[in-house]
């Protein structure tokens, strides 16, 4: 992706074949955010910029355009052949404010606070931001128990992204229904969501189900 | 035994079989070919041109012939194509000032720079039918005047410049870029551009019968035709890598400044405002309509009252449009035999239920 | 020259257009029973005849989509043939008449009989998504209600009924709570079908192409149909089998036989029926191919709803 000493670098390409691959990763995007928590398989561009990696690119390519403002944060923001590379296939804005931005393109370490974030109106709750969080080589403790709409009953799931400051901060995104940010969890190959119905309470790191419980101690996090 | 409607897949190839026949007419008759469409049925290749948001009269042409003669079916043709059409990017604003008009009036002043110009139309024929076949048009008389030479300031900007009528953008009026409605969802209560965009793509009919409705009295308009003017204009690519324009061609408009009193309030003085109306290609009655709508729809602005139909936003603007108008209606067509089925089920038993309470 | 240049891209709608669209569907999903505004195109086929609808699929549609469409309940009524192989030729997915084959069911105006299963997605066709519609016809206004949860005009119209008629008096389009708190118009489903919706484990879609709003039921999600403790919701209900396969317990439509006031019931759903009258005799004994013909047209042999 270094084009010669001086000239600029030619972005690599995009989707193979942008209308079917486009249909396949929104498919993904879809099942994930109307089954919170669940994982489903995403399949990007082989020569994806390496800050994006390829689920976000797939992601970043179904889902921006000109018609929408996207805020990059840390390593993102930083790297400009990401940003070239969004630029070119895309057209999307982008913009220097998070609370400006349709979508934001974030790792953990680099997301603003929720709140910060476009939350919409009661009028609109529609017109809230979308956090694309890089979720990749996580390997955090945090297991939280979701619930709500999407949701057969409830369900435990692994978050190796979430930090301690995360559950408080979900949990007043999740208060403020119908006003809220939703996010997408993009690893390389695979996406989960979270849309702002979803309900979180922490829960030890052992997997639901087994025999031991959960020792208190080791919560990552605790409720608001 | 009786055997529900079935063979839907049958019905409509043979409903598109005899439709294909109708639309051909006569066949030892020749096949209409869309250029003499475009050349002889000219206004109505506006109209369908100026409703289906695209300027292309060759497409037009084919669309009518298509739709056999069906407007709104046309409409809908060029509508559906073009929306799937990718964006390259935006054209400049048009400048009409500098059009050079093939016709020009002014209901407003005797004489004015550049003076009146009749042009094409047909508003002093005599409807009577002429002679069969006479395909030939007489020959123009010169009258010695090259419009074309002459610069014609906007009538509009003439009264501006004595500060008679209102500037051509309201100072409240959001000067950024305007929004676009066939790429946003309408959001009541619309900017006056967006308004304009959807009068534009609006049923003629439906908006002269408004602009009717506000002459009549259902509407405060008292409207002059400042100016009507149409011809042709030259179109540019806004590319913003060059930083001007890139002529891409020209193309037929009508252009409409109607102008109305209006008698102040206690922060403006007395003046003029004004209704715009603009179209593809020869769309007189179009563009006054439109125009009338655009005035009486200003209310909010001017803190007229809310009275009539012509004036209530979200009424005009969720009716004007010709395709949505008639799917909907044209809808009923659709079986309904649930929704019946269930209502006469309710019928059924109310009717028992009086029955009963009668006994 | 423009005449040579005419193409289509694969699924109809450009790619554009369907980013804008799978933006609003994925709010509708995280917002369930709020109606999402979208800039909505024209499509190849007249509004109210399932622009919304056909939107909706063709920003989702794949081939690896196996494709249903139905129009009253059935496969073959004209309409859900025209947009059956309208999809057939634009987006050159598989099509199927079996609701458990179909990874996508277009409707209008039906809920399939067979329980939809998790991973299906059905798209409503809808021609007025706004519940509140006819009891406020502005937008700006029916727009505050929903921010503000305030739907007592639906309460008051349906005790008005109640106080008029001793039950409430809408069969169709009967309006729901999602999620304990959107308001939504099913579109115009028998009530019949509503309690369908409840906990349903597919994804439910809607497209009003006409009024540009397009809205969600995640699966597993409440959908409650009003109604008051002392009067609650009451689909209607059918006491008759279908005169073709002998099914209860489903939607039937009425088929006027003769001039005489003869009738017969079958079912709505023609894939159920299909299915039904091919099973070997699991069904109930009740079945019968004869026509029911109702003695005098003044009192009804249905005893529709309870």
């Amino acid at each position: 992706m270094t084009g010669p000493a001086g000239a600029p670098a030619i972005p690599a390409p995009g989707f193979a074949d942008p209308t079917r691959d486009a249909q396949r990763a929104f498919r993904a995007v879809l099942d994930a955010l109307a089954h919170p928590t669940r994982s489903y398989p995403l399949s990007g561009p082989a020569r994806s910029p390496a800050a994006l990696g390829r689920g976000l690119a797939a992601v970043a390519l179904t889902l921006l355009d000109e018609d929408c403002s996207t805020w990059l944060g840390g390593s993102l923001g930083a790297d400009a052949e990401c940003a070239a590379w969004l630029g070119f296939h895309t057209g999307t804005r982008l913009v220097a404010e998070p609370a400006d931005a349709q979508f934001v393109l974030a790792d953990p370490r680099s997301l603003p606070p929720l709140a910060q974030l476009r939350r919409g109106t009661d009028e609109a709750p529609h017109r809230s931001a979308t956090v694309l969080l890089d979720v990749r080589g996580c390997t955090g403790t945090a297991r939280f128990r979701a619930a709500g709409p999407g949701i057969d009953g409830a369900t435990g799931f692994a978050a190796p992204w979430a930090d301690a400051e995360f559950l408080p901060q979900w949990t007043a995104n999740t208060a403020t229904f119908p006003r809220g940010v939703d996010l997408l969890l993009v690893d390389e190959d695979a996406i989960a969501a979270l849309p702002r119905t979803t309900r979180l309470h922490a829960v030890g790191p052992a997997p639901i189900g087994s025999a031991s419980a959960p020792p208190t101690s080791t919560r990552p996090a605790q409720e608001a | 035994m009786y055997v529900a409607v079935k063979g839907g897949e049958r019905a409509i190839a043979n409903a598109h079989a005899l439709l294909a026949e109708q639309g051909r007419g006569h066949p030892h008759l020749p096949v209409v070919d869309p250029a003499q469409v475009e050349g002889q049925f000219g206004v109505l290749v506006s109209r369908v041109m100026t409703e289906g948001s695209l300027y292309d009269p060759e497409l037009a042409a084919r669309a009518l012939l298509q739709a056999q003669g069906d407007v709104l079916e046309a409409v809908t043709l060029v509508r559906s194509y073009r929306t799937t059409l990718p964006r390259f990017g935006y054209t400049c604003a048009i400048d009409t000032s500098g059009l050079a008009p093939q016709r020009r009036i002014s209901a407003t002043f005797k004489d004015l720079p550049g003076g009146q110009q009749l042009g094409a139309t047909f508003d002093y024929t005599h409807r009577l039918f002429s002679a069969a076949g006479a395909a030939t048009p007489d020959r123009r008389v010169s009258d010695g005047v090259d419009g074309e030479d002459q610069a014609m300031p906007r009538v509009a900007d003439l009264l501006g410049a004595g500060a008679l009528i209102e500037p051509d953008a309201h100072p409240d009026q959001d000067a950024t870029q305007p929004g676009d409605l066939t790429r946003e969802p309408p959001v009541f209560p619309m900017s006056r551009a967006e308004r304009l965009q959807a009068l534009a793509r609006g049923d003629e009919g439906f908006l002269l019968g408004l602009a009717y409705s506000s002459q009549r009295g259902f509407g405060n308009t008292h409207p002059f035709a400042g100016e009507v003017r149409v011809g042709e204009v030259e179109v540019e690519f806004d590319a913003p890598e060059l930083g001007f324009g890139v002529p891409l061609g020209r193309i037929e408009i009508t252009e409409c400044q109607m102008v109305n009193q209006f008698t102040g309030s206690a922060e403006t003085p007395a003046q003029f405002t004004r209704g715009y109306g603009l179209a593809f290609g020869r769309s007189e009655r179009k563009v006054m309509s439109m125009s009338i709508v655009d005035r009486a729809l200003r209310s909010a602005e001017f803190d007229e009252r809310v009275v009539s139909p012509v004036q209530d936003e979200e009424f005009v603007i969720s009716h004007s449009d010709n395709v949505q108008a008639t799917g909907f209606v044209e809808h009923l067509k659709l079986p309904h035999y649930v929704d019946f089925q269930a209502e006469l089920m309710l019928v059924r038993r109310l009717n028992e239920e009086f029955k009963e309470s009668r006994a | 020259m423009t005449a040579d240049l005419i193409g289509y891209n694969v699924g109809y709608l450009d790619e554009q257009t369907k980013r804008m669209i799978r933006r609003a569907l994925l709010k509708a999903v995280a917002i369930p029973g709020f109606q999402v505004p979208f800039a909505s195109r024209e499509v190849p086929m007249p509004r109210g005849w399932g622009t919304g609808g056909v939107q909706v699929t063709a920003a989702i549609i794949g081939e690896q989509d196996v494709l249903k469409v139905i129009d009253q309940g059935a496969d073959d009524t004209t309409n859900a043939v025209s947009i059956r192989n309208f999809f057939r030729s634009v987006a050159h997915v598989e099509t199927t008449t079996r609701t458990d084959e179909a990874t996508i069911i277009q409707t209008r105006h039906r809920i399939p009989e067979t329980p939809l299963a998790e991973g299906q997605v059905i798209v409503y066709q809808v021609p007025m998504p706004e519940p509140l519609r006819f009891l406020e016809p502005r937008e700006t206004e029916t727009r505050r209600l929903h921010a503000l949860e305030e739907y007592g005009l639906m309460f008051v119209k349906l005790y008005e009924d109640i106080a008029r008629f001793g039950h409430i008096a809408k069969t169709y389009d009967y309006p729901v709570l999602v999620g304990g708190r959107y308001l939504m118009a099913p579109s115009p489903i028998p009530s019949f079908d509503n309690p369908k919706m409840h906990m349903n484990p597919a994804l439910q879609l809607f497209g009003a192409g006409r009024e540009k709003r397009i809205y969600a039921v995640p699966p597993f999600t409440s959908v409650e149909s009003l109604g008051f403790e002392d009067f609650p919701f009451e689909p209607q209900r059918f006491d008759d089998p279908c005169a073709i396969c002998g099914a209860t317990g489903g939607y039937l439509d009425e088929v006027i036989t003769d001039d005489a006031g003869g009738s017969m019931f079958v079912c709505s759903d023609t894939d159920h029926c299909e299915r039904t009258a091919a099973a070997p005799n699991d069904t109930t004994s009740t079945a019968t191919t004869s026509t029911t013909t109702r003695p005098n047209p003044a009192t009804p042999n249905t005893k529709a709803i309870a």
